[in-house]
């Protein structure tokens, strides 16, 4: 176990130093000085005043007249001790700015990832129960159409029909904590396939299983068959797939957040781009990264602590 | 193709019972055999296909034809998508927003599946060095979020519809190399290949000869699959206005220019979000369908 844990945590570090060094050569690349585009942020467009020896300095402040080598082991280093890079636009540490949106994301995500277990556990579970039926057609067509749907249409459809169809929803008052429904229930639906699916195939899985058998011609109550028997062991794969959801989680979350205006991560990076404040798109970009490496490092951990037949890197 | 084909066309012994129509003719034969969903997915696919292409050329109004009396209508027999702030038909632009979408999804398939199932094939045929830096690219590339690091990309490299393209196939082409890879290994020691190193093949003829007609199948499922998941991120980025620019046709922009009319005009951005949803389900219906045919023959 130990040997596969440091095999998975060297794995984890490579990635992550990958990820440092594309995010470093992307900046790089773009077509795009940030000298000027710092200038241009600070003084509100126009770029009066803006001397070449200013010019120099700022340079010279962000190291950008270093040699290549020199500048990235700078940058690695500083992403190393969690220095994300200064913001353009409020001159404020990056990671304190993103820091301060974490908590409205990490509510929408997982509120969505509420919505996301009930209906993919609960829709896989009534699939399962007659395989080729109709019921397990209905949810099949269900998953089919959430699949194919765009969240951004959704969630719009949505805000559409619970606030001017229903008028259920205030969209113009004050903020408060139930605005948070549509947003989550967006993108719970969009991801509720993928968990459905391999909940019904893994509880289809089990019932036919030796185990299942036995505790059937035991005479054990149907009730007690169903949850300790069969749904025990078939929930281990849902719930791997809800934790690698993370991912997309932080992409959803770009596109939900600008529809319903959610003042998260995924806003912040929108108009960070808007405004070419690239070092919080660069600090974003590592974050998830990040995150989403230490999610799959510790679902791999838990299953290879779970399950020694897969402790093979 | 061919691989695809024939996969298509063994013989079901459960239709086969059945008086056979279409017997002969192997296109209709692989048709039918998609099943219903299989066949209503091909059915709105050739629909969109039909309007992307005839509507734009029949239609009274131009694409970027503005009609200042006509502004914001309603949907009505005239403008059955109604029309935007400025008069323009929105079926017409719908339509011709098709052309843009659908280019834009082929062109970045083409070249994902280029890039990919190259790198792909000589990873997994040269081994080594190439093969570990390949796939360990691969890896970095696929552990990240797909929209974040297109988002990133196109931010980037400035806000045109070949951006949006260059920064989907960046990262979209790592997944077809992964499963190239692991197929030639599966049959790079293979007699046939055997046979052809034996009698001095050169490795590009044994790769695109012998090992590529052998492992086509899958890869095209694949793609038939992913489809759909393409074309919303590459419309997606669009609707975060990232992709394509106004006056530029896309059903992404559409629906994101629709967004300031929610109140009043809430069918500016119904429609074009609905043409996405049914181009992405009809291919999302036939790429299931295809891949039933197909693991259930091989």
């Amino acid at each position: 176990m130990l040997r596969y844990a440091i095999t998975r945590l060297a794995i984890a570090l490579a990635v992550l130093l990958g990820a440092v060094t594309a995010s470093f050569i992307l900046i790089h690349a773009a077509p795009s000085d940030p000298v000027a585009i710092m200038f241009g942020a600070v003084r509100g467009g126009s770029q009066v005043g803006a001397t070449g020896a200013q010019r120099d300095a700022l340079r010279h402040e962000l190291g950008l007249d270093r040699s290549w080598p020199e500048q990235y082991f700078s940058w690695v280093a500083r992403t190393a001790q969690g220095d994300l890079g200064t913001s353009f636009r409020s001159r404020r540490p990056v990671a304190t700015e993103m820091g301060n949106r974490i908590p409205a994301t990490l509510s929408l995500g997982l509120t969505a990832l509420v919505v996301q277990a009930i209906l993919g556990l609960g829709l896989g579970a009534l699939a399962s129960r007659h395989p080729g039926g109709f019921i397990d057609h209905v949810t099949s067509a269900i998953a089919m159409i959430l699949v194919s749907v765009p969240a951004y249409w959704l969630g719009l459809i949505l805000l559409w029909t619970f606030a001017v169809g229903l008028n259920w929803v205030d969209v113009t008052g004050p903020p408060d904590p139930s605005r948070i429904v549509l947003p989550a229930l967006t993108l719970g639906l969009v991801m509720t396939p993928p968990v459905m699916r391999v909940f019904r195939t893994s509880l289809i899985e089990q019932q036919s299983r030796a185990h299942v058998t036995v505790a059937r011609s035991k005479g054990l109550a149907e009730g007690v068959i169903l949850f300790r028997h069969i749904a025990r062991p078939a929930i281990l794969p849902a719930i791997t797939l809800l934790g690698i959801s993370l991912g997309e989680v932080l992409g959803g979350a770009v596109i939900v957040e600008s529809i319903f205006s959610w003042p998260g991560l995924g806003k912040y990076l929108l108009d960070s781009i808007l405004a070419r404040d690239y070092p919080v798109v660069q600090g974003y970009m590592l974050f998830t990264t990040f995150t989403v490496v230490i999610g799959t490092l510790i679902v791999d951990l838990l299953h290879g602590y779970l399950d020694p037949r897969l402790r093979t890197p | 193709m061919a691989t695809l084909i024939r996969a298509l066309e063994l013989p079901d012994t459960r239709q086969a019972k059945r008086r056979d129509w279409s017997a002969g003719i192997p296109a209709f034969t692989a048709i039918r055999r998609l099943g219903i969903a299989g066949m209503t997915g091909a059915a709105i696919l050739t629909c969109m296909i039909v309007m992307a292409v005839a509507v734009p050329l029949v239609s009274p109004y131009g694409i970027a034809e503005t009609r200042s009396a006509e502004r914001l209508r309603e949907p009505e027999f005239a403008h059955p998508f109604g029309t935007d702030r400025l008069g323009r038909d929105q079926f017409t632009r719908a339509a011709a927003a098709g052309r843009t979408s659908l280019t834009a999804t082929i062109l970045a398939l083409a070249l994902s599946l280029t890039i990919g199932v190259g790198l792909g094939l000589l990873a997994g045929y040269a081994g080594g060095a190439i093969d570990m830096v390949v796939m360990r690219l691969a890896d970095v590339i696929m552990a990240l979020p797909t929209l974040v690091l297109g988002i990133v990309v196109a931010a980037l490299f400035g806000p045109a519809l070949l951006t949006v393209v260059i920064a989907t196939v960046s990262f979209w082409w790592a997944g077809y190399a992964r499963v190239t890879r692991t197929l030639v290994r599966q049959v790079r020691n293979e007699p046939f290949v055997e046979a052809s190193r034996a009698i001095g093949a050169t490795p590009w003829r044994i790769a695109t000869r012998e090992v590529l007609p052998h492992i086509w199948g899958p890869i095209i499922v694949m793609a038939a699959l992913d489809v759909g998941s393409l074309l919303m991120t590459l419309s997606g980025l669009s609707f975060l206005g990232l992709g394509a620019q106004p006056p530029t046709p896309e059903w992404g922009l559409m629906l994101a220019d629709g967004r300031a009319y929610f109140l009043d005009a809430p069918f500016l951005m119904f429609f074009p979000g609905l043409m996405i949803f049914l181009c992405v389900l009809g291919v999302n219906l036939l790429g299931t369908a295809l891949r039933q045919r197909i693991t259930r023959s091989v």
